[in-house]
C-alpha cells in the first residue's frame, strides 16, 4: 500500500538550509511520478537545484515536464511573473492591467509592501492546486511538493496569510488570503514535512518547526525526514579492537584506513544521539534516509526516494499499530 | 593581498555573506574571537537567536544589549586573548522602532507610524526589514567609535544578495521623482489625478487588493515621507561604508559543490558591485584521508593488520576487515570530493581573495575554546 504521503495533494517540504530539502522533494516527486501521480515540484524564488538533479532545466514559471517516461514537473516560481499573472487575471484587461502595473510609481510601491512577493508565490501555489484544471474538470495535479525555503523565512511564508488578514481583514486580497490559510489548514489537503540531518543544530531547529507548525501555523504535519544517516558497519566489540590496535599501524595506508574507520565511528556516534534526541521528543514518524556518499543525480534521487516510500510505509504501519493499542 | 588575519587586523567591518546553514554564525564568533586576540575591541553582530552561540560565548543570554567578554572568562579556558569581545544580536522590531522614532520629525508622525498595521507587518519578520535593520545597526556600531572592529553575521537568506538590496530597493522607491509627488498630493488630500478616488487606477487596484488597503498603503508611505530623507542619507551612508577600504566580505560556504558554486557566484556579483571581497571561509572540511584507491586494497591493508595484531577471534577477521576498509572507504570518498571543491574554489576565486578551511568538527563548537580553535583554522598561514 501506497504511504500516506499521497493522500494529501498539497506536500509542503520545509527544513533548515543545507539539510537537502531540494533532495528530499525531488525524491518525493520522483515517488509520486512512479506510481502514475502527475507531480510538480514547485520552487519557489529559489536556484534550480531541481533540474540540476534530474539533468533538465525546471527554471521556469509553468511547469516543463522533467523526465520523458514519468509524469514528473517542475516549476521556480517568481514574484515578477507571478504578480503579471495575478494583476492579469484579476484585471482580465490587458491595458487596465498595464495601467495600474505597468506605472512606474505602482511598481515600486508594491515591492515595498511587506509580504507581496512571498504572497504572490504562495499565491500561485494555491492557485495551482486549487484552480488549475484539464478539460474534463478534474485538478491538473496529482500532488504538489512545495520546496518550501529554509526554516526561518518558510514560517513566515506560512504565516503569510493571516498576517494579510490581521493587516488587510477586507477585500479581495483578503479573500484570497482566507483560501490560502483554509488550504494551509486542511488535514485532507496539506501536510508540512520537515527535512533535517542528525546533527545539534539542525535537530534543534526541526524541533522548534515541528512545535511552532502546531502551536502558531496550525498546519498539519507528515513525515520528519533524517537525511545522510551513515549506515551502520560494525558493532561495539569491534569497534573496541579498532580503538585497541589503532596506534599500531605500521604504514600510511594503514594508518589512513585506521584513521578513517575511527572517524567514521565517531561520526556515526554523534549522529546517533542526534537521532534519539528526535526519537524522543519529535511529535512527527521519522524516516531515515542514508548518506550516498556521492553526488546526488538522477540515480541517487531514485535511490532516496525508494527508501523514503518504504521507510514512510513503515511508519505508518507502526503509527497504526500504535493507534491500535492505544 | 591581506590574509584572513591581516583582515581581522585592519578592517573596521567584516560582513559574514552566505547562504543558510553553512555556519555562518559560528565563523563570525571565531573572526570576533581571532580579533580579540590580536588585541581589537571587536562587536561581533549576530541575527541568529541560537541559545548555542551565547553558551559558545559563555553568555547567559544573547540579545540586541551589547554583551562583554572579559579576557578573564577567555583565560578561564586556557584562551590568550589581549582584547575584550563584545557580542549583540539584532531585535528587527525594536530597531526598526528607534530609525523611526530617528528620522520623524515629530512624536505625532512617529506615534502614527508606529501604530500603523503596516508598520506592525512591516516591523516585524516579514521579507526585508530584518535585513535593512542589519545594515542600521552595522552602521550605528561602525561609526560609534566603541569598537576597532564590527563583525556582522547577515541574515540567512536563499539569495544572500537581497540582503544588500534591499535598502537600495527603499531608497530607489523613495528617491523618485514620480513618488515624491504621489506622496506629497497624498499627504494634502489632493491626490494625483492618477490615484484619486474614482480613478480608472483606483478602480482597477481595487480589484486587485481593495480600495482601503491601498489607501491605507498611500497614509502610511506618507506619514513615512517625512522620514524618507533621513531614510536615503542612511541608506547612501551604509552604501559608502561597505564599498570602501574599511570593509571586507568574507563568503562563507559548506564545502559541499552546491554551496562553492552559490559562493562563486555571489563572489561575482559582489565584485561586479563594486564590494570588497576579502576572503572565502570554506567550511567543514571533511578531514579524512583521501585513500583514493578502490575498496579491495583497503580490505587488503585492514586484513594485514588484523591478522597482525588481533591474533583470538580469526573467524571474525574477513567480516571486521571489510567494515573496516568500508567505512574507511566511504569517508575517502567524503574527502575526495572535497578536494575537488577545494580546487575548484581556489580557481574561481584565483588570486583576488584569500581560501580558508575549516574542517568539519564531530561536534559544533559550544565553548570559548572550541571557537578559539576555528579561529586558529582561520588565521593559520596553512592557508592560501
Amino acid at each position: 500500500m501506497r504511504s500516506e504521503l499521497f493522500q494529501r495533494r498539497f506536500a509542503i517540504v520545509s527544513g533548515k538550509g543545507g539539510v537537502g530539502r531540494s533532495t528530499v522533494a525531488a525524491a518525493l516527486g520522483w515517488v509520486a511520478a512512479r506510481y502514475g501521480l502527475k507531480t510538480c515540484i514547485v520552487q519557489l524564488n529559489a536556484r534550480d537545484d531541481l533540474g540540476r538533479m534530474v539533468g533538465a532545466s525546471s527554471d521556469c514559471y509553468h511547469p516543463v515536464r522533467l523526465l520523458p517516461d514519468l509524469p514528473l514537473y517542475g516549476c521556480t516560481l517568481r514574484p515578477p511573473e507571478a504578480l503579471r499573472e495575478y494583476g492579469e487575471m484579476k484585471l482580465r484587461f490587458r491595458a487596465l492591467h498595464n495601467l495600474v502595473f505597468e506605472n512606474d510609481v505602482m511598481r515600486r510601491l508594491l515591492r515595498m509592501v511587506p509580504g507581496m512577493n512571498e504572497m504572490l508565490m504562495l499565491g500561485k501555489a494555491w492557485h495551482m492546486e486549487a484552480a488549475d484544471k484539464d478539460a474534463s474538470g478534474r485538478p491538473t495535479w496529482d500532488l504538489l511538493v512545495i520546496d518550501a525555503p529554509a526554516t526561518g523565512h518558510g514560517v513566515s511564508l506560512l504565516r503569510l496569510p493571516q498576517a494579510i488578514l490581521d493587516a488587510v481583514p477586507f477585500g479581495p486580497m483578503a479573500d484570497d488570503a482566507r483560501a490560502m490559510r483554509d488550504l494551509l489548514a486542511d488535514p485532507r489537503r496539506t501536510a508540512l514535512h520537515v527535512v533535517t540531518l542528525p546533527q545539534e543544530l539542525p535537530v534543534n531547529e526541526a524541533l522548534e518547526l515541528c512545535e511552532q507548525a502546531r502551536s502558531v501555523l496550525s498546519v498539519p504535519t507528515g513525515y520528519l525526514f533524517v537525511n545522510m544517516m551513515l549506515p551502520r558497519v560494525q558493532g561495539e566489540s569491534d569497534r573496541r579492537l579498532l580503538r585497541e590496535i589503532a596506534d599500531r599501524a605500521e604504514n600510511a595506508a594503514e594508518r589512513d584506513l585506521v584513521r578513517n574507520a575511527l572517524a567514521y565511528e565517531h561520526w556515526r556516534a554523534a549522529q546517533q544521539v542526534q537521532l534519539q534526541r528526535l526519537k524522543r521528543q519529535a511529535p512527527l514518524p521519522l524516516v531515515e534516509l542514508p548518506h550516498l556518499f556521492a553526488p546526488i543525480d538522477r540515480a541517487a534521487i531514485e535511490r532516496l526516494g525508494d527508501l523514503a516510500e518504504a521507510g514512510m510505509q513503515a511508519a505508518d504501519v507502526h503509527r497504526s499499530g500504535t493507534e491500535a493499542i492505544a | 593581498m591581506d590574509s584572513l588575519a591581516g583582515l581581522i587586523g585592519s578592517r573596521r567591518v567584516l560582513v559574514c555573506i552566505g547562504t543558510g546553514g553553512v555556519g555562518k554564525t559560528t565563523i563570525s564568533a571565531a573572526l570576533g574571537v581571532a580579533a580579540a586576540e590580536q588585541g581589537r575591541r571587536a562587536l561581533v553582530l549576530t541575527v541568529d537567536p541560537a541559545r548555542r552561540l551565547a553558551n559558545a560565548l559563555g553568555l547567559a543570554t544573547l540579545d540586541e544589549h551589547v554583551r562583554r567578554i572579559e579576557p578573564a572568562t577567555f583565560a578561564a579556558e586556557g584562551c590568550t586573548v589581549a582584547a575584550p569581545l563584545d557580542a549583540a544580536m539584532l531585535d528587527v522590531k525594536r530597531m526598526f522602532d528607534r530609525v523611526v522614532d530617528r528620522h520623524s520629525p515629530s512624536a505625532a508622525v512617529r506615534d502614527r507610524i508606529l501604530a500603523h498595521p503596516f508598520y506592525r507587518q512591516a516591523s516585524t519578520a516579514l521579507a526585508g526589514s530584518q535585513e535593512y535593520m542589519a545594515m542600521e545597526r552595522l552602521f550605528e556600531a561602525a561609526t560609534s567609535g566603541d569598537h576597532d572592529l564590527v563583525v556582522l553575521d547577515t541574515p540567512p537568506a536563499e539569495h544572500a544578495l537581497d540582503f544588500l538590496e534591499s535598502p537600495n530597493r527603499l531608497v530607489d522607491l523613495f528617491d523618485s521623482p514620480a513618488f515624491r509627488i504621489l506622496v506629497a498630493r497624498a499627504s494634502t488630500r489632493g491626490r494625483a489625478s492618477a490615484f484619486r478616488p474614482g480613478s480608472l487606477v483606483m478602480r482597477g487596484l481595487s480589484r486587485f487588493t481593495s480600495g482601503e488597503m491601498f489607501s491605507s498603503l498611500l497614509e502610511f508611505f506618507s506619514d513615512m515621507s517625512a522620514t524618507f530623507d533621513g531614510f536615503v542619507e542612511r541608506a547612501q551612508q551604509v552604501s559608502a561604508l561597505l564599498h570602501g577600504p574599511d570593509t571586507a566580505f568574507v563568503i562563507v560556504a559548506a564545502c559541499e559543490a552546491g554551496s562553492a558554486r552559490r559562493a562563486l557566484a555571489l563572489h561575482r556579483h559582489l565584485t561586479g558591485d563594486g564590494y570588497p571581497v576579502g576572503a572565502l571561509v570554506l567550511n567543514r572540511v571533511a578531514p579524512y584521508a583521501a585513500i583514493r584507491s578502490d575498496l579491495e586494497p583497503a580490505i587488503e591493508d585492514a586484513r594485514t593488520l588484523l591478522r597482525r595484531e588481533a591474533k583470538q577471534h580469526r573467524e571474525r577477521h574477513k567480516g571486521l576487515a571489510h567494515a573496516w576498509a568500508t567505512s574507511a572507504h566511504h569517508l575517502s570518498q567524503i574527502a575526495a570530493q572535497d578536494a575537488d571543491v577545494v580546487a575548484s574554489c581556489r580557481a574561481g576565486f584565483g588570486a583576488a581573495a584569500r581560501v580558508a578551511l575549516v574542517p568539519r568538527l564531530a561536534d559544533e563548537p559550544d565553548s570559548l575554546r572550541s571557537l578559539a580553535d576555528v579561529a586558529r583554522f582561520l588565521t593559520s598561514a596553512g592557508t592560501s
